[in-house]
């Protein structure tokens, strides 16, 4: 093309030439000028054909260009389809295994609630059992403490003075019975004493009786002697007689009755001496076991005062713990809103990409197809904009800040 | 008489340790578990104190504060906000609406006690 | 039990040793009241050294001692006695009665 192009232009060129020559010459002719205009006609019009010919060359390379754009374009559009295939699926996974996350740690933070206040429901109990317990062994040294209801409540002290206090009484007791059983054996020497003094009078009655009785043996035999004139007398003497043996017989029983009372007092006698004599160990013992009893008290309120300060920090620990237990127990919550917004970032991912995928351009020219493009874009831009916040900025579950307005 | 709170999410987590909270410190606990059910709780009985999330579905936490003031029972009660939301922004918006304070998650039990000390006794 | 009293200026001395229980009482008793009416005691002390066994007759028998003496205006002391014989005398709150040493 281009070497016509080439001819032509020379020729247009001896044709001005030529006629730049022959209008210099003087004789320049009709048929000369004719003759020139017919060339300058005929390159013209040579010219237009070659353009002709030239625009059609080139409408026959843009119509194979328009269809190698057509089948790239087809062919980009196949791989977008495959793209969106193989993003959509992995975003599905994802969510998937997100959303399995996020199911998972919610059963898993309801069971640990239920376990955390639970245990520190019994935590709680146990420490009132505790305070009960100590303060019940502490009551007794409050006199301030209410009875219910009339009925005492005895604690270890009170009894052991309770304890303290029969023991005294009953040593008392043991020990005036004994002094006046003393008082008693002493009465019964007395009565002995006297008991003996009647048994000399006894003696010597019996003298005087067996004497008597030998005078009227005597004044009997006198009276024999003495024959009628002494019957009277013999009959007196007689009758003295009998009354000296009387008075033998009494005597005799006199003695055979303080026999029975000597008997008797010395029978009391035992009877006093065993009441009188009790050994006084067993009161020792009881001391001594009272006194081991209020030792061991006194060791149970010193542990118990102890207890109660070790549970005064155990509380404060517990609390303590609690505490950091609920706050970091909202992990739950954050990591679920994180979770959710990261789910969300995919969902809008896929949004985007199904968008340019559905992007149908095919009916448009050049310009619309821009102006749908960019519309696309900004779709896309602003969905992103919408998924940047992240409401959850803690990395830690350190508790938050607090502002009253 | 107890104190009477409702506390506002759509964590039940959060919700029950709120309640473990304030109930064990002898405040009566009511939950919601949005805005819109919050709403519907506070009509139906005067609290003497709400907590609320931000993040909710049917109603924000900034909408039912904006709601709550306009009712006259509810004009200067203490309300609060507990969220993980913590940018100055967000918390100018809230003081805007009409919130009390302002409580970035997680929360520390014993501080929550306080400010609820503070704020109703 | 044995008794041996023994009297310096108007102080007298009975000391016991043995058993002292409730077959002493006569002895013990007739001692002692032999001491008393001799008069111009002021201060009797009953040696209680040799004695191994007190029971509560024997506390009886103090008692009564202890009231005759008063009714005279002597002072009874007890004295010396073995450390279960202490401890008898203490359970027995004898120390508030009596000068025990």
């Amino acid at each position: 093309m281009r070497l016509r192009q080439l001819i032509l232009s020379l020729l247009i060129v001896l044709a001005v030439l030529a006629g730049l020559y022959l209008s210099s010459t003087a004789s320049a002719s009709l048929t000369l000028k004719h003759y020139l205009i017919v060339v300058a006609g005929f390159a013209a019009l040579m010219l237009l054909q070659s353009r002709q010919s030239a625009s059609e060359a080139e409408e026959i390379r843009s119509e194979s260009t328009d269809q190698q754009l057509d089948s790239l374009e087809r062919d980009f559009d196949a791989l977008l389809n495959i793209l969106n295939e193989e993003f959509s699926a992995q975003i599905q996974s994802t969510q998937n295994e997100l959303d399995q996350l996020r199911a998972m740690l919610n059963d898993a933070i309801q069971k640990l609630i239920g376990s955390f206040t639970g245990m520190e429901s019994t935590t709680r109990h146990q420490h009132d059992l505790v305070i009960q317990l100590t303060s019940q062994q502490a009551s007794g040294h409050d006199p301030n403490v209410t009875n219910h209801g009339g009925q005492e409540s005895i604690t270890f002290e009170d009894f052991l003075q309770d304890t303290t206090q029969t023991l005294n009484m009953f040593v008392d007791n043991t020990i005036d019975s004994s002094k006046l059983g003393m008082e008693l054996v002493t009465k019964m020497d007395e009565i002995n004493l006297e008991m003996d003094k009647i048994r000399k009078i006894l003696n010597e009655v019996e003298g005087i009786a067996s004497q008597t009785n030998l005078l009227a043996l005597n004044a009997a035999i006198e009276a024999a002697r003495a024959g009628e004139a002494g019957r009277g007398f013999a009959v007196v003497a007689d009758e003295v007689r009998k009354l000296s043996l009387r008075s033998s017989e009494f005597s005799n029983e006199i003695r055979s009755h303080m026999g029975d009372v000597t008997d008797s007092v010395s029978k009391a006698e035992d009877v006093i001496h065993k009441i009188s004599s009790k050994d006084m160990n067993f009161a020792l013992q009881s001391k001594q076991r009272v006194g081991d009893m209020v030792a061991r008290v006194q060791d149970i309120n010193a542990t118990m005062k102890t207890v109660v300060q070790e549970l005064a920090i155990a509380t404060d620990k517990v609390e303590h713990d609690v505490h950091t237990a609920v706050t970091s127990m909202q992990f739950q919550d954050l990591a679920s809103q994180l979770i959710t917004h990261s789910m969300s970032r995919q969902q809008a991912l896929q949004q985007i990409l199904s968008g340019i995928v559905a992007i149908d351009t095919a009916h448009l020219d050049q310009q619309n197809r821009a102006a749908h493009w960019h519309y696309k874009l900004e779709e896309a831009r602003a969905l992103i904009e919408r998924t940047r916040h992240n409401p959850v900025k803690q990395v830690n579950v350190d508790a938050g800040d607090i502002e009253l307005f | 008489m107890a104190k009477s709170i409702l506390t506002v999410d759509d964590s039940a987590s959060i919700r029950q340790m709120v309640s473990f909270t304030l109930k064990g410190a002898g405040y009566d606990v009511t939950e919601a578990v949005d805005g819109q059910d919050g709403l519907d709780k506070a009509k139906s009985k005067t609290f003497d104190l709400i907590f609320t999330d931000q993040n909710m579905p049917r109603m924000d936490g900034l909408s039912l504060i904006k709601n709550l003031r306009a009712l006259p029972q509810y004009r200067s009660t203490p309300v609060l906000m507990l969220t993980t939301e913590a940018g100055d922004a967000m918390k100018a918006q809230g003081r805007a609406a009409g919130a009390t304070g302002w409580l970035v998650k997680p929360f520390d039990p014993a501080k929550l006690l306080e400010v609820v000390k503070k704020v109703i006794g | 039990m044995q008794i041996t009293s023994r009297t310096l200026n108007n102080e007298a001395t009975l000391s016991l040793a043995g058993r002292f229980d409730f077959n002493t009482h006569r002895d013990f008793r007739n001692t002692y009241e032999a001491v008393l009416k001799t008069g111009g005691i002021n201060k009797l002390t009953i040696d209680l050294g040799g004695v191994d066994y007190l029971d509560s007759s024997a506390l009886g028998m103090l008692l009564l001692l202890n009231e005759k003496a008063g009714a005279a205006n002597i002072k009874i002391v007890l004295a010396n006695g073995q450390p279960n014989v202490r401890q008898i005398l203490e359970i027995a709150n004898f120390h508030k009665l009596f000068n025990i040493s």
